[in-house]
Parts: C-alpha cells; sequence; structure tokens
C-alpha cells in the first residue's frame, strides 16, 4: 500500500493543505516544517487518517472539533485505489469525496488489518524509539534474539517486557517465600482451618453434656431434699437452747407483777408536767418584784427634768441665723482686698488715656466714646489703602512698558527694505519644476539614442552585402519582395524541372544496365537438353530399384548384380542420385522453351531504352539555358543598388533584416528629433528664469546648460523674499496690537487714581469724631482706638467691684438689725450682745433644749410599758393554780405531797410490763411461729445437757457430707449449662468457612494470574528463540548491509557470536576484520545498528507481506553529516519497493537530501 | 381453608463460594446467608399463618459437621411449634450422609418420615393426608414412590419425595421416578426436593421443586425461595413463590460494542450493575461481570486486567449492595491480530506458539516446572474445584487468549503506546 495524497482539511494549524505523494515508484518523501509548523500535527494527521482521530486531541485548537478534518488516497499493490475523508466522531467517521458515509471496514485490506498499536509498531520509528532500541541492544548485551525480534515488531524494550513478567511471577508465588501474596495467603488459609477446627462442636459431644446435665439435675434433686430434712432437726433443737434462759426469766416477771397489785397508771409525762408548772410559778412571783422597783424608781427621775421648750419652737430661726453668721464673717474679711482691686482698675485707665489724649483727664474721657463706633470703617479704609497704593503703582508701571515696547517694534520696522515682488519668477519656477528632472531626462535619451544608433549600425554590417552608411540606408532602392519571390519561384521550378529528367535519366541507365546483364546471363546459360538423355537415366534408374526391391521385400542377395550396376558406391546411393538426375533432366527440359523467347524480348527492351535517352539529353540542355537567363536577369535586377545578390531565397531573408534595420534607423531618428525639443524647451526656461532674477535685481552668472543650478538659485531666492515678507507682516501686526493695549492701559490708571481721591475724602471723615487730623496714617488710627477701648474696658471693671463692696456694707446692716429682733423675743438677756455672740450663745441653748425634750419622752414610754406587764403577771399565776389542781385530781391525791409516792408506784408497775414484753419478744423470734405453751412443753421434754451434743452432729452432717455434695453437683451443673450454653447454635464454625471461601477464591484467582504470567514468560521466551532461528541469517545479512552503509564502512558486516553465557549475541565486525560487540559501540553507532535492524526486518517483511508506508520522525539528528546522508541513501535505496515518509525539523536533512544524486526517488514536500 | 409452605434443599451453614473478600466488599452482607434465609421462611410461615411447613430433603450439607447448625436448626423449628406450625420433613442424600441429623433432638411439632418406607399421616382438622419418605443412604438409586399408598378419597393428599425425577442438568439421578407414576398416586399436591432451580413440573396434579432458598455460588444464579401453597375446599387454590434470599447471584454481560473511551465502558458496568441491584429488591447482589463485544479497549483491558478489576471493584463499592465476585474479560478486538500478522512475522509467530499450547494438549505443569511447586502447596478444595493446572479445553483456550492479549499488549506497549 502506498499513500496518494494526504489532504489536510482542517487539521492542527492546517487548512486545505495537499501534500502530493502520488509518485511513479514508491519514494523517500522528506516532509519538513521548521519548529512550529505543525510536523507533529501533520505526523497526527497521517495516523488520523488511518485509524480515526481520536477521542481527545490537541489538534483543535484552530478548527473546532466538528469541523476537523483529514483526507487522502490510498494505493494498493494490486492498483486499487480509495479516496476518503476522516471527521472527528465517534463513529461512521468515514466519508468520500461527496461527503457520503463509507464503510470502516474498506480500509481495512488497505491497512493489512492491523490495529493502530500494532501498525505504529511495525511501521513507525521516532528519535525517542530509536534512542531506546540502541540502549535496549545494550542492556541485552547484544543478545541476537531479542534485537531481531524487538527490531521485528518494532518494538524496543523486550528485557524488560520478560523482567517485567518474571518479577510479577516472583511477586505472587516462591516455594520458600512467606511475604509473596501467594504464600501468604495459603498462611491464612491454614490459619483459618485450624480456627474452624476449634469452632468445631461434634454431635456427640453435645449429647454427652446433655446426658451428664440431666444426670447431675436429678441427683442434685435428691440431695437438697435431705438435706432440708436434716436442717429441720438441726433448727428445732438450736431453738430450745436458745429459749430456755427466757423462759426462766418470763416466769419471775409475771410473779412480781402480781404482787404490786392495782395501781393507778400515771399518764406518760406526767412527772414533767408536774415540775414544768412548779417551775413557771416561781417565775412568775420574782417578775413581778422586780418590775415595781423599777417603776418607783422611773417616776423619781422624771419630776427632775423640765426643758426650756420655747427655743425648741424657734429652732429653725434660730439655725437660719446661725448659718447667716458664718457668710456674715467671710463677707466682712472680704472687703477690704475688693477694694484695692478696684483703685488698681481705676489707675490703669487713667494710664492709658494719658498716652494718647495727655490733654484729656479721666472725668472727661466720656467725649471720646462716640468715636469708637467708627471702628470698622476705620478698619475697612486701613485695609483698602494698601490696595489701591499698588493698583495705581502697577497701572503706571505697565503704561511705561507698553510705550518702549512699540518704541522698539517700529524702529525694527523702520530698518526693513521693501522688497521685490517675486511673482513672476515663482511662475516660471513652477513650469520648470513641472517638467521634472530635465538634465536627467536629456541625459537618459541621449545615452538611448547613441546606443540605439550603434546597435543599428553594427547590425547592418552584420548583414553584408552593403557598404553604404547607415543614414544612406533609408534612401537605398531595393527590390520588392514580390520580385524576389517571383524570381525564386522561376529559378526553382526550372532546377525542379531539370531534376526530375536527370532522375529519369539515373533510372534509365540503371535499366539498360539490367537488361544487358540478362541478356548475357541468358546467352552464357549453358547448352540445352535433349529427350534421349531423359530416357537412358529413367532406364538406370528403373534398374537400380529392381535389384533394391528384389533385396529388401524378397530379401533376395543381390550383391553381384549390385556390383556390376554400382561398382563405385552403395546401392541405394546411386538409386539415390539416379533419382534425383532424372528429376533434373526432366525440369530442364521443361525449362528450355522460356529461354529463347525471353532473349528476343529483352533485346527489344534494350533499344526502347536507348531512344529515351537521347530525347532527355536534349531537353535538360534546353533547361540548362533557361536556368542560365533566369540568373542574369536576377543579378541584373539588384545592380542598381550596387548589390551583388546571393539566392532569391537568401535574399528574401536579406530584405526582411534590412527593412527591420531600416525600422530602427527611423527610430532614431524620431528620438534624436524629440530630444532636440526638449532641449529647446530647457533652453527657453532657464533664460527666462535668469532674466527674471536679473530683474529683480540679482545678478549671480551660471555655467554650462543644465537647468538645475539655476532652478535651485532660483528657489533660495524665492525662499529669501518670502521671507522678509513674513518678518515685516509679523512687526506691523505686532505694532497694531501694542498700540491697542496701551490705550486700555492708560484707561486702568485713570481708574485707580479716582478711587484714591474717594478714599481721602471718606477717611477724613471717619477720623474727625476721634480727634485725629486726615494726616493720621491707618495704623496709627487703629492703635488709637485699641488703646482708648482698653481705657473704657478698665474704667468698666473699677465700677463692678464698686458695686459689689457696696452690697456688702448693706448685708451686714441688715442681719445686724435681724438678730437683735430675735433677742428681744426669746432671749431678752442678750439683747445687747454682739450679733454674732448672741447667734453662738441661742444656738448652745437650742441644743440643751432639745436633748432634755427626748430623755424625758424615753422615761414616760418604759413606765406605760412596766404598768402593762404587771397586770398580765397576775392573770398567769392565776392560770398555775388552776392546772396544778387538775394534776392532783389526775393521781388521786388531795395534796401536793403525796404526788411523789403516787409517780413512784406508777414508774415500778410501767418497768415490769416492760421486761415481759422484751422477753416475750425474743422467745417470740426463737419460737418461729411456735407458741409459748408448747415451746414450754417442747423444754420440759429435752435434756438441757445433751442438747448442744445433738446439734453439733446434725451440723456436722449438713455442712460436712451433704453441702459438699450439693455444691458439687451445682458445680457439674453449672459446668455443663456453660458447656451446653456455649453450643448455643452459633454460626461462627459456618462463618470461618465462608472466610475459607474467601480465601479460597483469593488464592484460586492469584494462582491464575501466576499461570498467566508463568505462561507468558515461557511463550515469549520460546518466540523470541524460534524467531531468531528461522529470521536470524536472512535479517542478519539484510542488517550487515545496512549497517555498513549507513557507518560508512566504519564497519563492514554484523556477525554472531556465543557469549560466556551461551548466548547468542550481535558482533560488529572492522574492515581490519576486528570484531566489536556492542558495549564497545558508541550510542550513535547502537542507534545506526537498531536503524539497521528497523530497515532489514522492514525490507525482509517485503518478501512475505505488502508494503506499508514507513513513517519516520526525525531520526536523523544525532547522525553526522555524512552518516545522515548515507542514511538517506539507503532509504531512497529501500523507498524503491517500501514508501518510507521522513518527518524532519531540519534543514540540513533537506538540504542533504536535495544534493544527493537520488533520481526520482526523494521528494520534498514543505508544510 | 389452609395455607403451607414448600422448601426444599435447605443446607443449612453451607458456605458461599467464589467470592474473593477485597476492600470495602459487603463482607457483614453475607454472613450465615443460608441461616439468615431459613430465618426468613420461619418469619415468612408465622406471618402467613400457615398450617405447616413441607422440608424436602438436603437440610444439612453432608460433610458439614458442626453440631452448632443442629442447634439452630432445633432452636427456629421451637419458634414454629410456638406458633402451633408443624413441620413434615424428609431426609434428602446429604441429611443420610450428615452427622448432625441423627443427632437431632427434634421437638413434638416435627415429624421426620421414616427411611424404610413411605408413611402417611393424616391430619383430621384439616382433612389432609401427608405421605413420604426419608433417604436411608447418601445414594437411594431405586423408585421410591413405587411403595407410596394411593392417595386416599376425600382427603387433600401431599407427597413429600426428595427426587431427580427422571435427571436434572448437574444433579445426581437419586430416587428417580417418571411423571406418570407421580400423577398415577393420585395426589393433589407433591413437594419435590433435590433441584436447586425453581420448577413447576406440573399443574395438574400440582407438581414442584421450589430450589434451594438461597443461592451459594454463582451457578445458583437468580431468585431463590420456597412456595406458598393454599388449599380451599380439598384443592389447590393458589401457588406463589416467594424469594427469600438475602444474597442474590447474577451474570451481568456487558456488551462493550463500539465502546471506545474507559470513562464510556465505567458508565456501562455502572449501569449494569445497577440494573442487577434493582432486579435484587434490596438485596446484596454477589455479580459475575462478564465483558462482551468487540471493543477497541480490548487491548487495554486485557492488558490491565488486574487494574480494571480493581476499578470495577471501586465502581460496585461505591454502590454498596454489589460483591463483585469475578470480572471475566471475554471481549474480543476489532480486528483481530490472527488476520494482521504477515507470516513469518514475530507476531504471527507469537500467535503460532500460543495456538500450538492451546492445540497440542500437554499439562501446564509440563510447558511450566515452576507450576508443581505451586500445586503440591494449593489445598485439596481448590484443586478438587477445577484444578487450574489441568483446565480443561474451554478454560484453556480462554487462558490461551489471556496470555496472547497480554503479551501482544506488554509487547506493543513498550512503545508507549497505551501510557497511563
Amino acid at each position: 500500500m502506498r499513500i496518494r495524497r494526504l489532504d489536510l482539511k482542517a487539521f492542527g494549524p492546517f487548512s486545505d493543505l495537499v501534500l502530493d505523494f502520488s509518485t511513479e515508484r514508491p519514494g523517500l518523501h522528506i516532509v519538513y516544517g521548521p519548529n512550529e509548523a505543525g510536523k507533529s500535527s501533520c505526523l497526527r494527521a497521517l495516523k488520523a487518517l488511518f485509524f480515526g482521530i481520536p477521542t481527545r486531541t490537541g489538534d483543535s485548537f484552530l478548527h473546532p472539533y466538528d469541523q476537523l478534518m483529514v483526507g487522502g488516497s490510498l494505493c494498493a499493490e494490486d492498483g486499487r485505489e480509495v479516496t476518503f475523508y476522516r471527521r472527528k466522531k465517534r463513529k461512521a467517521d468515514l466519508f468520500d469525496q461527496n461527503d457520503d458515509p463509507l464503510d470502516a471496514k474498506l480500509l481495512a485490506p488497505f491497512l493489512q488489518w492491523l490495529e493502530p498499536d500494532l501498525f505504529d509498531s511495525l511501521y513507525g520509528i521516532d528519535h525517542e524509539a530509536l534512542v531506546r532500541g540502541g540502549q535496549e541492544i545494550l542492556n541485552q548485551k547484544g543478545d541476537v534474539g531479542q534485537a531481531i525480534f524487538a527490531a521485528g515488531v518494532g518494538i524496543t524494550s523486550l528485557k524488560s517486557v520478560l523482567d517485567e513478567l518474571e518479577n510479577e511471577g516472583d511477586e505472587l508465588f516462591r516455594p520458600r517465600g512467606s511475604t509473596k501474596a501467594i504464600n501468604e495467603t495459603l498462611f491464612g488459609y491454614r490459619d483459618l482451618q485450624e480456627q474452624a477446627k476449634k469452632a468445631l462442636l461434634s454431635s456427640q459431644e453435645w449429647q454427652e453434656h446433655r446426658r451428664v446435665l440431666q444426670k447431675a439435675e436429678k441427683e442434685l434433686k435428691e440431695t437438697v431434699a435431705l438435706r432440708a430434712e436434716k436442717d429441720r432437726g438441726k433448727r428445732r433443737l438450736e431453738r430450745l437452747n436458745l429459749a430456755l434462759p427466757y423462759l426462766g426469766q418470763r416466769k419471775m416477771v409475771l410473779e412480781k407483777l402480781a404482787e404490786l397489785g392495782d395501781v393507778v397508771l400515771l399518764p406518760p409525762g406526767f412527772s414533767e408536767s408536774r415540775t414544768k408548772l412548779e417551775r413557771e410559778r416561781s417565775e412568775a412571783v420574782r417578775d413581778a418584784d422586780a418590775a415595781i422597783s423599777r417603776l418607783r424608781d422611773l417616776r423619781k427621775r422624771k419630776e427632775e427634768i423640765s426643758p426650756q421648750l420655747e427655743l425648741v419652737h424657734r429652732a429653725d430661726e434660730i439655725e437660719e441665723m446661725y448659718q447667716r453668721l458664718g457668710q456674715h464673717r467671710k463677707a466682712m474679711a472680704d472687703r477690704p482686698r475688693l477694694d484695692g482691686i478696684r483703685i488698681g482698675h481705676k489707675t490703669e485707665a487713667a494710664t492709658l488715656l494719658k498716652q494718647i489724649r495727655p490733654d484729656l483727664t479721666l472725668d472727661r474721657v466720656e467725649t471720646l466714646r462716640s468715636g469708637l463706633a467708627k471702628k470698622k470703617t476705620i478698619q475697612i479704609l486701613g485695609n483698602r489703602y494698601e490696595a489701591l497704593i499698588q493698583t495705581i503703582g502697577k497701572a503706571e508701571r505697565e503704561v511705561q512698558k507698553q510705550e518702549e515696547e512699540i518704541k522698539t517694534d517700529r524702529e525694527a520696522l523702520s530698518r526693513l527694505v521693501v522688497g521685490p515682488d517675486p511673482h513672476t519668477l515663482i511662475q516660471i519656477l513652477k513650469r520648470v519644476q513641472k517638467a521634472g528632472d530635465m538634465d536627467e531626462d536629456l541625459r537618459q535619451r541621449r545615452r538611448a539614442l547613441d546606443s540605439l544608433r550603434e546597435t543599428t549600425g553594427r547590425l547592418l554590417d552584420q548583414l553584408g552585402l552593403w557598404g553604404g552608411h547607415l543614414d544612406e540606408a533609408g534612401k537605398l532602392s531595393v527590390p520588392m519582395l514580390e520580385t524576389v519571390n517571383w524570381f525564386e519561384q522561376e529559378i526553382e521550378s526550372l532546377n525542379q524541372k531539370r531534376d526530375r529528367l536527370r532522375t529519369e535519366k539515373g533510372e534509365l541507365d540503371a535499366e539498360l544496365r539490367r537488361l544487358l546483364t540478362q541478356l548475357h546471363e541468358i546467352q552464357y546459360g549453358g547448352g540445352v537438353p535433349t529427350e534421349e538423355e531423359l530416357l537412358k537415366v529413367r532406364s538406370s534408374r528403373d534398374l537400380g530399384w529392381g535389384l533394391l526391391k528384389r533385396q529388401w521385400v524378397d530379401g533376395e542377395d543381390v550383391a553381384e548384380e549390385a556390383g556390376a550396376f554400382s561398382p563405385d558406391s552403395p546401392l541405394p546411393e546411386t538409386y539415390e542420385n539416379l533419382v534425383g538426375l532424372s528429376d533434373q533432366t526432366a525440369d530442364r527440359l521443361r525449362r528450355e522453351a522460356d529461354r529463347v523467347q525471353k532473349q528476343a524480348s529483352l533485346k527489344s527492351q534494350e533499344e526502347g531504352v536507348e531512344d529515351r535517352r537521347v530525347d532527355l539529353d536534349r531537353e535538360i540542355g534546353q533547361l540548362d539555358a533557361d536556368i542560365g537567363d533566369a540568373e542574369n536577369r536576377w543579378h541584373e535586377l539588384w545592380s542598381d543598388c550596387g548589390i551583388r545578390p546571393l539566392s532569391p531565397r537568401e535574399m528574401r531573408q536579406w530584405l526582411s533584416e534590412f527593412e527591420r534595420i531600416r525600422y530602427q534607423i527611423e527610430e532614431s531618428d524620431k528620438a534624436a528629433r524629440e530630444t532636440a525639443a526638449r532641449e529647446r524647451v530647457r533652453q527657453e526656461l532657464r533664460d527666462a528664469l535668469i532674466a527674471e532674477m536679473r530683474g529683480i535685481g540679482d545678478s549671480h552668472e551660471f555655467a554650462g546648460l543644465d537647468m538645475t543650478p539655476v532652478q535651485v538659485h532660483a528657489e533660495a531666492l524665492v525662499e529669501s523674499i518670502r521671507d522678509d515678507q513674513a518678518r515685516r507682516e509679523t512687526l506691523e501686526a505686532k505694532i497694531r496690537e501694542g498700540l491697542v493695549s496701551l490705550k486700555s492701559l492708560l484707561h486702568e490708571r485713570r481708574t485707580a487714581q479716582d478711587d484714591m481721591k474717594r478714599w481721602q475724602d471718606a477717611w477724613k471723615d471717619a477720623l474727625t469724631p476721634l480727634g485725629l487730623d486726615s494726616g493720621t496714617r491707618p495704623e496709627e488710627a487703629l492703635e488709637y482706638i485699641e488703646t482708648l477701648k482698653d481705657c473704657f474696658d478698665k474704667l468698666k471693671e473699677a465700677d463692678e467691684f464698686k458695686i459689689r463692696i457696696d452690697g456688702i456694707d448693706r448685708d451686714r446692716q441688715e442681719f445686724r438689725n435681724e438678730v437683735e429682733n430675735l433677742a428681744t423675743q426669746i432671749a431678752p438677756d442678750l439683747r445687747d450682745q454682739e450679733a454674732y455672740q448672741a447667734v453662738s450663745v441661742l444656738q448652745a441653748r437650742l441644743n440643751k433644749a432639745r436633748e432634755e425634750k427626748a430623755l424625758l419622752q424615753q422615761y414616760l414610754e418604759e413606765i406605760d410599758t412596766l404598768e402593762k406587764k404587771l397586770l398580765q403577771n397576775q392573770t398567769s399565776l392565776k392560770d398555775i393554780k388552776k392546772r396544778m389542781a387538775s394534776l392532783l385530781q389526775t393521781a388521786g391525791c388531795e395534796k401536793e405531797e403525796e404526788l411523789d409516792e403516787a409517780e413512784l408506784r406508777s414508774n415500778e408497775h410501767m418497768t415490769l410490763k416492760e421486761k415481759l414484753a422484751e422477753v416475750e419478744s425474743h422467745l417470740a423470734k426463737i419460737a418461729a411461729g411456735v407458741s409459748f405453751s408448747e415451746l414450754e412443753d417442747q423444754a420440759r421434754d429435752v435434756d438441757p445437757n445433751s442438747l448442744l451434743g445433738e446439734i453439733e452432729k446434725l451440723s456436722h452432717e449438713i455442712e460436712n457430707r451433704l453441702d459438699g455434695e450439693i455444691r458439687q453437683l451445682s458445680e457439674t451443673i453449672g459446668q455443663e449449662k456453660s458447656q451446653l450454653a456455649r453450643m448455643d447454635g452459633t454460626g461462627r464454625a459456618a462463618e470461618l468457612a465462608d472466610e475459607s471461601q474467601n480465601v479460597l477464591a483469593r488464592l484460586r484467582r492469584l494462582s491464575e494470574q501466576f499461570i498467566r504470567v508463568k505462561l507468558a514468560s515461557r511463550i515469549l521466551r520460546d518466540v523470541i528463540e524460534r524467531y531468531r532461528l528461522e529470521h536470524q541469517d536472512p535479517v542478519l545479512k539484510l542488517a550487515s548491509r545496512y549497517f555498513k552503509d549507513i557507518t560508512l564502512g566504519s564497519f563492514i558486516a554484523l556477525r554472531t557470536d556465543v557469549d560466556d553465557h551461551g548466548q547468542a549475541v550481535l558482533i560488529g565486525v572492522r574492515p581490519s576484520g576486528a570484531w566489536v560487540n556492542v558495549e564497545g559501540m558508541s550510542d550513535g553507532t547502537r542507534d545506526q545498528l537498531y536503524l539497521a535492524l528497523r530497515l532489514a526486518t522492514l525490507e525482509w517483511r517485503l518478501e512475505s507481506s505488502e508494503p506499508v508506508p514507513f513513517t519516520v520522525d526525525d531520526v536523523l539528528i544525532n547522525f553526522d553529516d555524512d552518516r545522515a546522508r548515507a542514511t538517506l541513501k539507503v532509504m531512497a535505496k529501500l523507498a524503491e519497493r517500501n514508501q518510507i515518509i521522513l518527518f524532519t525539523h531540519h534543514r540540513r536533512i533537506v538540504d542533504t537530501a536535495l544534493k544527493m544524486d537520488a533520481g526520482q526517488r526523494v521528494f520534498i514536500h514543505q508544510i | 381453608m389452609f395455607r403451607f409452605l414448600h422448601a426444599a434443599d435447605i443446607h443449612l451453614d453451607s458456605p458461599l463460594k467464589g467470592l474473593e473478600a477485597y476492600q470495602d466488599a459487603p463482607v457483614a452482607q453475607i454472613r450465615s446467608a443460608t441461616r439468615r434465609a431459613f430465618d426468613n421462611l420461619v418469619d415468612l410461615a408465622i406471618r402467613e399463618e400457615v398450617a405447616f411447613v413441607l422440608l424436602v430433603g438436603d437440610l444439612f450439607d453432608g460433610d458439614w459437621r458442626d453440631y452448632n447448625t443442629g442447634i439452630y436448626f432445633m432452636n427456629r423449628v421451637g419458634r414454629l411449634r410456638e406458633a402451633g406450625i408443624g413441620v413434615f420433613i424428609v431426609s434428602g442424600n446429604h441429611d443420610a450422609a450428615s452427622q448432625i441429623s441423627r443427632a437431632l433432638h427434634l421437638p413434638d411439632n416435627v415429624r421426620l418420615f421414616s427411611h424404610r418406607r413411605p408413611e402417611t399421616i393424616v391430619l383430621e382438622n384439616l382433612n389432609t393426608a401427608v405421605h413420604g419418605q426419608s433417604f436411608a443412604s447418601r445414594s437411594v438409586s431405586e423408585d421410591l414412590t413405587r411403595n407410596y399408598p394411593q392417595g386416599q378419597q376425600g382427603l387433600f393428599n401431599i407427597g413429600l419425595l426428595h427426587t431427580a425425577l427422571t435427571g436434572r442438568p448437574g444433579h445426581e439421578p437419586y430416587a428417580p421416578c417418571t411423571l406418570d407414576a407421580l400423577k398415577s398416586k393420585g395426589y393433589q399436591y407433591w413437594a419435590l426436593g433435590h433441584v436447586h432451580q425453581r420448577e413447576e413440573v406440573s399443574r395438574e396434579p400440582w407438581i414442584i421443586f421450589p430450589g434451594n432458598i438461597q443461592g451459594r455460588h454463582v451457578r445458583e444464579a437468580g431468585p431463590k425461595g420456597c412456595t406458598l401453597v393454599t388449599v380451599k375446599e380439598g384443592r389447590v387454590s393458589e401457588v406463589e413463590h416467594r424469594d427469600i434470599d438475602v444474597l442474590r447471584w447474577a451474570v451481568s454481560r456487558v456488551d462493550l460494542s463500539g465502546c471506545e473511551t474507559a470513562g464510556m465502558c465505567v458508565d456501562l458496568v455502572r449501569q449494569s450493575l445497577e440494573r442487577e441491584i434493582e432486579q435484587a429488591e434490596g438485596r446484596t447482589v454477589a455479580v459475575r461481570l462478564v465483558l462482551e463485544g468487540a471493543t477497541p479497549l480490548h487491548g487495554e483491558l486485557h492488558q490491565r486486567s488486574l487494574h480494571w478489576a480493581e476499578e470495577f471493584r471501586a465502581v460496585a463499592a461505591s454502590l454498596t449492595e454489589v460483591w463483585l465476585e469475578k470480572v471475566v474479560f471475554s471481549t474480543r478486538r476489532v480486528v483481530h491480530h490472527r488476520r494482521a500478522a504477515a507470516e513469518g512475522s514475530p507476531v504471527s509467530l507469537l500467535i503460532k506458539t500460543v495456538e500450538e499450547i492451546r492445540s497440542g494438549g500437554s499439562s501446564l505443569l509440563d510447558l511450566v516446572p515452576e507450576f508443581e511447586q505451586l500445586r503440591s502447596k494449593l489445598p485439596h478444595e481448590l484443586l478438587s474445584d477445577g484444578d487450574p493446572f489441568n483446565p480443561g479445553e474451554q478454560e484453556m483456550a480462554s487462558l490461551c487468549e489471556d496470555v496472547e492479549e497480554l503479551l501482544m499488549g506488554r509487547v506493543l506497549r513498550q512503545e508507549g503506546h497505551h501510557e497511563d
């Protein structure tokens, strides 16, 4: 199969790029693209074409996924072709040119039914694979089998596959391993089996436990019953043993009670009630005595106190006075200090006034107060003053500056001269400019003209035949072309006619020679045969036949006769000669008749030919004359122009050449005329320019005829005139503007002066009330006002202090009056006292009165309380007496003294009753339900002395015998029960069985994996060995040649050797015959060895299968130039049979390929 | 009107086979599967208030020796006793071999039929006669029905028989008998056991194999359970099959034809597993995943089968109710190597060598001596249930295909065509 065409419709960076691989032979196709050009995309496109665009692709950066498309044509060896397109689709991605879907199976035969991975392996190699291949050959130390096998499938690393398989096997299982997967699982399985064995419960075991349990349970039941009986007996005896002392006590108490007889039983707490009542009574009597004594004391004290209540009633007034006394004292202390301050302020005011108006005293200062109102006005005017001064100054300065400028500009203008008018000069210059570079144009025209004339002259000389001058050629009268044609025809036809006659004469000569030859043949042919001759020969022949017949058919001996008949030769030979001779004679007889007749015919033909020859000679002579005549006329025709003509045909060519020259001469004349005209124009313009310049005063002289210097000068002149004009206009405009602004500046100055006048008037008005003249400066005026204001302020403060001092004096008098008034009313003894003293005494008296009043109140309250308490006490005593009577009645006594005896009897009776209850309670516990009477009966029946012995005996039997048995049986039952409880139907063993199955499943899977891996390893080794055996020789032979070619004879062959392990290994052979193993080769050489193997297997594969394009991706980059060239050469050679497509980024490769003499085998495709 | 349950082949505590535990496998869900299924049977009997339960043979596995299983069984029939439900048992081939069944102390609601001769028990209150005979030994080759009595007139007759009928694939031909022989007895219902696949053999009269109550390996796939029979006026009025299994076995075939990406493949597998889960109605499913069809992923799947099996297990783990029993890679190449390999090329030689081994008939043990070392260490249970070192024809073909794919993949992958 070959690729005819790769159509990159929309793929990677490509849009509608077509790579045409349709060459006659498969060929080596180099697809070249520098980095970024899309070489890799192109390579991927090729794979995509074969096997579809991958689901995920990086080639969709320009064209979206649904637009991606590659196409191409493939051609099989049998000539079938297919053209198709691929889109990026998961299914049905194949289309024909008309975008109709194609069956995917269509391609399979072209691609040799290969899957992408295998296809790549077999028919693709890139740089990486090459290097890996070389490295792997080294790793395998040149193992031939692996190297050839690997090259055969296109894979590089077989050793790693083998190692990988071995490792995987080892990881699964090793016979003596413990950490390998299978070994571990086996251990796990055995462990589970052990556990399962332990968890197992056999049915016999269960049944045995059940039997033992049932037996133990029965025995236990019996033993427990026996023990209970014994225990009952023992308990009865024990009870009696315990009861005997209590029975005795009970009897004794009952006897005592009987002795005591009837007794009044006092209620519980009787004695306590009585004691309490007696205590209450004595306490009440004591309380009453204390209260009476206290009452007496209080009444006496009360009489001793009498408070001054009037003072208390007016307490508020007294206390207010007392408070005011404090304020009064403070004010009196402040008064001298305040007066000092007032005098200080007044002194300061006088000093200030003296500073500004020494002429005035303080009492007249009020006249100035109205002036202070102008303070604001004076401030505003003062502020404006500075601004006004500045405005006037500025206006003045600007007026002066403007006048100066105008003056300067006017002087400059007066210095500028008025220039000439350049208008006409400009007009002429424009015409000159419009005409372009006339000097250069004219120079070129002249050169062209000279060259044309020279060429034409040379042509004329070459034409020859005519020696005249170029200029005369135009006038030369040569014959017309038609005339020449006519002559040509005439002479041609005469010549033809003569040639024809000459040919005919030649033929006649030949005919005549033939006729003469035939005649001679007949005449020299020999004698004529006769009839008799024939007869004689025939009879001799028949005689021979008779002899032969007799000898062969009849078997007769005819030797003698034969010897006579044929003495010189054997009989059959003689007979054969006689048969031939008779036939010859007969033939000659038959031919004889023709010969005479033919001779006569030849003679007459000879005469006819002779006659025709004479006629022809005559005609030819005539024609020679005619031709001579025509040639004379031909020469005559040309004699007028002094030319000796050649043949008419040649002259026709000459004429046409001559006409062409004449045309050129005409052309050159025309050009010469035009040039002259242009020169005139230039001269006119130049003169006009010079004249105009002179007219405006420029007298520059110009040499030569050229326009350029004049033009340049004139342009400079115009420029200078224009500059002057522009300068003048600028100055004039500036002066005009200056005048306008001066006018406005003058106006501003006047306005400022007016403002100043108005200000001065206002200033005067403001200063007058202050008594200042108008010459006072604003700052002085402001300072005057400030000082005046301070003076007024000080006076004001002095006045305020005066008012406060007056207030103090007034308050003092008021206070004195009020105190005196109060004293008169409530303490006349104090009326004459100083006010503050009187107030202090009053306050002290008030305090005393208040204390006495409070004490009296307290006494009264206590007296009242005590009286009420005495009353209550008497009521309690009555109640106590009543309750004592009730107690006597309860005890059945009449007097309190009898109560002690009654209490004593009652208590004894109760003690005995309690004792009885206690004894009976003990007995009841011991009897445990048996009645006292029955107990007493039983007690009568036993001997107290043997009782303990019997009890001991029973205890011993129970504890030492029966309890032991019961315990033992219970333990047995407990054990069996727990055993059986353990056998509760648990699923533990079943779970372990399940787990065992899990492990078995794992074991099976791992074993199967082990089998696969090991088997694969074994098969791969077999295959490698078999492949080596089958293919080593042919592939090695081919590889040997490739290796030699690629290494440029550095190695001359590849051989196999056997290494120390008996393994066949690859060896390179040097021209010297030295052997080099793969370890001894350089990296690059090993790469080349791998490539040689790949190419060899590719070629070898051609023996058995159809060729498939071999894609090579930049494998030459590490090859030096020579080896790269050699490799390209061998590839080109192989490419005659198998298409090779080499992708490269490297221009060097392309150049090398181009330089190679490769015929029609290498093709470059640039992308 | 009354109802009864018909179950057989309980195989209590028989382990589940072929499930390899892996990370996130639902281990707890498969514990004591047969017991839990039997619990379901007991619950069903009580819930449906059946009159009695028929257990037609193979209560226990023949070689199972843990008496705990028997105790468990007695415990559960004890529950039926409390609910007033009778149990009729004929023993099967496994029971005959079982040490457990011989030592059972059955409560009084249970009736085990004699193995000497057919017995008939008449239930007066239900107007019903139950006929049955147990297996005397592990292998019963005579036709037991010959001695079964004719059905009693006016009663509803039930026959209990552990039999393979005229033979069923995968089952030993014990107690053989013909359909005609059964029909000729004039019973209304034949409760059969022994065949693990549920089957309604006949409806006139009713002859039913209920199948076993819990599948134990992938060859026992699909729903498993018992049969609930309603009897009205001496006739069967309704027969329902009730699924009582706790773990469902399934073979899930996934067609990967045209499947191009790993993502698609995983999706298809997931969908397939989800389908199985749905069909299992809430039970855990043990699935054997069989990948089929011609796909471009074929090489990738084979070459990295371990990786892919892990991948699919992860999918199963994410679905929680699935235990992936095994992944079988039965896909095909879109274009086979065989056609592609040129005569004499290494690839064709490889194929040829594999083919020779496939058809060579020699034991794997001869091919690779190391195998004997492993085989001698493997437990008997593993080897007796399909010796991996002596594969059958089909296994050998499958093995050879695996190995061929493995090698092709490894050898070609070296070029970096299948980078991870």
